[in-house]
């Protein structure tokens, strides 16, 4: 449906500053039908490449596709018009326009490039378009009594008022208070899931990513580092990043000794432990071992070794209550310090010794980031080291 | 997936069709900006380098005797002391008064303060031409109201005051300095973060310590930067100078320009008019450049943060009442010459208010304004002048401030520069300019070629209100309407126009008000068939028509007032409430 290739965008140096490159070579495919989220932190480019794809910001170099359609192409030189896109859009602020109606607000796509279908025909599809956000008898009311939740129910509503087939969400829930946010996320999967609309939505929260979307793009730094089903970048991360950034993990530097099939063994400072290896690791090479705070079997007594696991032993340093559940720092051996969760019933003393198992399975080795690419500046070191 | 008209659209029919509107609306923009500004330069150097007597056009000859005769003399060194003086002069006064006045309504408890604000938020209805008559009625000499009164109330053989002196000139300009000078400063005052303030107190000082080693210190860089901008203004002025110094002999560039330009008697020199025109724009450049290294440290101290404080007023005590007193004297000295050309208006001939007189007071001079179809002409014409310039340039300026806010390229920076550059160009250089560029085309002695004139002017004016109006709008709202399907055209007059109205009107009532007062454009460029208000009261006056004069003068200053007073009230009401 949406097929977007080696795009890329730099944004020119303002005077006083450098220029940015915002997107560096750019390739996602979209399927028809997916709601497909682009997530990474703040300044990794996610707004610049939905503004690409939207045609509101013109590429440097790349291809963008939609359904049959070439979009925009460098090679081709083609290049087609924002308002000729037929796209729908929330923005992050919502962009309700104050001196309208909330009626007014949502026609507004249907008066667009000549179209006029008529009043009663507007009217009837105005209602259609509030009573799917739940705001039917909303039409009347100024866009400035709305609440933020309101709001963004009129910003749906008039991206999809007018049948568009993408829709792009550029962070929808984060001027959301926690509560409103998660019901959001629910309401917006189901809604944009009834209508059978491909959906690109924007975020630089995982938690959201995860529940909302078919597929994730974690992006870092103005590149896609990982694409795949959220369950699929949890277990099996590509890099240290995308560990780090899809969910929590204690990221513990190793060198890789033994490769065998799937399993391979980590050299770590508390001893050696047998783990799966991400595609392209290779005996002897440096990497990162990544243990999930819920990966270890937290175990009082010494229990036996099992054969495709490892087992640690440690002190417990910390203890933080989190309501359901804690969090505990466990010492290993030569100063190491691991994360792990646990249930609240369970909590150990601060100091008791602790054994934790840690199965082969669940601990992945993974390849070291270049560099900690959250920054424009650490990205061009990455460079220049690749 | 749902059909859409725009899914099955070809390709083809869209290569760069996107370019089409905004960037032929921008190559537009930059020509019509590029014909305004940069034409009346450029032919006002061409002039400047051109031999005495003939039109720029008119000649391949390139010469430097204009410049020549400028510095041969110390003529002009002692017109460039004397323009300076008269600019210090009348700044320091005007902005030291202005000052005062908005510590009083802005930081202390005295009474009356959005009178006062009101007040001098409404002068600009005022027309300095009006100001500068009622003064010469005041206090001319001979038969000057004030002069009268005292001679006769002191028995006093000789005219106490004259307005035919450089104090006179300095203190008129001063009393017009002030409520602009006002305007600026008032923000500042009541933005000032009370904390800082505070602080000072807290940490053992007394109010006026406070005051002087914090208050003060804090306001210099702004009032600083307010006074050099009037000085820029003062310099470029022409209507008080023309009015006032000319009778008095004391010469300063702006005049002299014009006096050039279109002398008395003889034929017009333009090559040297340009040459001197060339000299002040010089000379505004300068102070603009001044004035921006000041802004630039003025920045440093962030006084006015923008955010909206509640700030502490300091009590008068005994001092409320003589400083109430007084403040309300000046604005009663200020009015002086609006009544008094308001009396001259009821007279059949001119006379000096008396109670005796008060049984001839008639409304004669405004019926036989009103009938005459010199003056019906002179307010149609005004009419069209004020509603033509305002709304052009107001559209104009919005469209240049779109580009320039959300489009930054090399040619949106030309347009930029272009559209700022009126600024430092004196208004009587650059109609002079345009009388030189238009002088053998038709639109010359239309009304047209004011309307045009008055653009050019007001351009930088009303780039600037809407820049820093469209900077407050979120750059999402316009991008909301373009993914909706909607032109750049759409977007423009459905979005951004309706959001920004309110800046757009205030913007175009200060256009309107002062293309309406203004006597420069209209004078310059007079025709019998283009007279407008201003340059039909300065008719009547040199013909002498007095009380007409006079009468004309109040209906244009009902007219602005019936315009500005009511929005002035509302935007206090606005602020109160907020
Ligand atoms: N109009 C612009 N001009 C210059 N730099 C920009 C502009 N917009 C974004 N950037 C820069 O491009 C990078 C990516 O920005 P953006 O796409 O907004 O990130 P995200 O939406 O992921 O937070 C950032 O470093 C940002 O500072
Ligand atoms: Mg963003």
């Amino acid at each position: 449906m949406l097929k977007v290739s080696h795009l890329e965008r730099t944004y020119p140096a303002q005077p006083g500053g450098v220029a940015v490159q915002a997107l560096k070579s750019v390739s996602l495919s979209v399927e028809q039908g997916d709601i497909f989220s682009l997530l990474g932190p703040s300044g990794c480019g996610k707004t610049t490449m939905l503004q690409c794809i939207a045609g509101l910001e013109t590429p440097d170099a790349g291809r963008i596709v939609i359904g049959s359609q070439t979009v925009y192409s460098r090679d081709e030189r083609t290049q087609v018009s924002a308002s000729e896109r037929g796209l729908g859009m929330v923005f992050q602020s919502y962009a309700i326009w104050p001196h309208m109606s909330v009626a007014e607000n949502v026609a507004f796509p249907l008066l667009q490039r000549g179209r006029n279908p008529g009043r009663e025909q507007i009217a009837q599809r105005v209602n259609d378009a509030l009573a799917m956000v739940e705001l039917a008898g909303y039409g009347n009311r100024s866009a400035t009594q709305l609440s933020g939740g309101q709001q963004q129910r009129v910003a749906l509503a008039r991206a999809l008022i007018h049948k568009p087939r993408l829709l792009l969400l550029d962070e929808p829930l984060s001027n959301l208070d926690a509560k409103l946010r998660d019901t959001m996320r629910t309401e917006l999967r189901q809604l944009i899931k009834s209508i059978g609309i491909t959906a690109v939505f924007v975020t630089h929260d995982q938690v959201e990513a995860m529940g909302i979307s078919d597929k994730v793009a974690l992006m870092c730094a103005g590149k896609v580092v990982q694409v795949g089903t959220s369950r699929d970048i949890y277990l099996n991360p590509h890099t240290a990043f995308a560990a780090d950034f899809m969910g929590s993990s204690n990221l513990i530097p190793c060198v890789i000794s033994d490769m065998g099939g799937e399993r391979a063994i980590a050299t770590t400072p508390f001893g050696q432990i047998r783990a799966r290896a991400a595609a392209g690791l290779r005996s002897g090479d440096e990497a990162i071992l990544v243990i999930r705070p819920n990966a270890p079997i937290v175990d009082a007594r010494p229990a036996n070794a099992q054969d495709d696991a490892a087992q640690v032993t440690g002190n417990v340093a910390s203890v933080a209550f989190l309501g359901e559940k804690i969090e505990v720092q466990v010492r290993l051996p030569r100063g190491c310090n691991l994360v792990t969760m646990m249930n609240t019933f369970d909590a150990p003393a601060e100091g008791q010794e602790i054994r934790l198992t840690l199965p082969a399975e669940r601990c992945i080795i993974v390849h070291r980031d270049n560099a900690a690419v959250s920054t424009a500046g650490d990205v061009k070191l990455a460079e220049v080291a690749a | 997936m749902m059909a859409d008209v725009s899914a099955d659209q070809p390709s083809g029919t869209a290569r760069w069709a996107f370019l089409g509107s905004p960037r032929l609306i921008k190559i537009a923009l930059l020509t019509v900006v590029a014909t305004l500004v940069l034409g009346p330069v450029i032919v006002l150097l061409r002039a400047s380098l051109a031999p005495p007597d003939v039109l720029p056009f008119e000649t391949s000859i390139f010469t430097l005797d204009n410049f020549r005769q400028i510095f041969a003399g110390n003529d002009t060194v002692n017109l460039l002391t004397t323009t300076i003086a008269y600019a210090a002069g009348s700044v320091l006064l005007g902005v030291g008064a202005a000052a005062l006045v908005a510590w009083l309504t802005e930081r202390t408890d005295m009474p009356g303060a959005t009178a006062i604000r009101i007040f001098l938020f409404s002068w600009m209805a005022v027309p300095p031409l009006v100001i500068g008559f009622g003064w010469v009625l005041l206090i001319n000499p001979g038969n000057g109201a004030l002069n009268v009164f005292a001679r006769s109330a002191f028995g006093l053989t000789s005219p106490p005051f004259t307005i035919y002196s450089f104090w006179s000139l300095i203190i008129i300009t001063a009393f017009s300095v002030l409520p602009t000078a006002y305007v600026m400063l008032g923000g500042l005052f009541s933005n000032m973060d009370p904390q800082l303030e505070s602080a000072g107190q807290v940490h053992g000082g007394r109010s006026f310590t406070v005051m002087r080693r914090i208050t003060l210190p804090l306001l210099i860089p702004g009032i600083l930067s307010v006074s050099i901008f009037m000085v820029m203004i003062v310099v470029q002025a022409f209507e008080i100078p023309f009015v006032v110094g000319l009778s008095a002999q004391i010469r300063v560039l702006s005049t002299r320009v014009y006096l050039l330009a279109s002398p008395t008697t003889g034929i017009p020199n333009y090559g040297l008019s340009s040459a001197f025109g060339v000299c002040l724009l010089g000379l505004a450049c300068l102070l603009m450049g001044v004035y921006f290294r000041c802004v630039g440290t003025g920045e440093k101290y962030r006084v006015v943060t923008g955010k909206a404080f509640r700030p502490r007023r300091q009590k008068l005590g005994v001092w409320r009442v003589p400083v109430t007193c007084l403040v309300f004297a000046l604005f009663g000295i200020m009015v002086l010459p609006v009544l008094m050309i308001l009396w001259t208006s009821f007279m059949a001939s001119y006379q000096v208010p008396s109670l005796s007189a008060l049984a001839t007071l008639s409304l004669d001079n405004y019926s036989r304004a009103l009938a005459s179809p010199f003056a019906r002409q002179a307010i149609f014409n005004t009419l069209i002048l004020v509603l033509a310039s305002a709304t052009i340039v107001m559209l104009l300026g919005s469209l240049i401030a779109w580009f320039s806010v959300r489009d930054r390229g090399p040619a949106v920076r030309i347009l930029d520069i272009l559209a700022f550059a009126p600024t430092a160009i004196p208004p009587v250089v650059m109609v002079i300019a345009i009388l030189l560029v238009y002088i053998r085309t038709p639109v010359y002695g239309t009304i047209w070629i004011l309307v045009l004139s008055s653009v050019t002017v007001q351009l930088a004016f009303a780039t600037r209100t809407m820049t820093s109006a469209l900077t407050q709008l979120h750059k999402e709202l316009g991008d909301a309407a373009t993914v909706c399907g909607a032109g750049w055209w759409t977007s423009f007059r459905r979005i951004t126009l309706p959001l920004l109205r309110v800046q757009f009107m205030s913007g175009w009532l200060f256009v309107a008000a002062h293309t309406s007062r203004d006597l420069t454009i209209p004078l310059v460029l007079m025709t019998s068939s283009n007279v407008v208000l201003a340059s039909a009261i300065w008719m009547m006056w040199d013909f002498p028509d007095l009380p007409g004069a006079a009468a004309m003068a109040v209906l244009l200053v009902i007219g602005l007032l019936a315009v500005v007073l009511p929005v002035q009230i509302l935007a206090n009401r606005g602020r109160r409430d907020a």
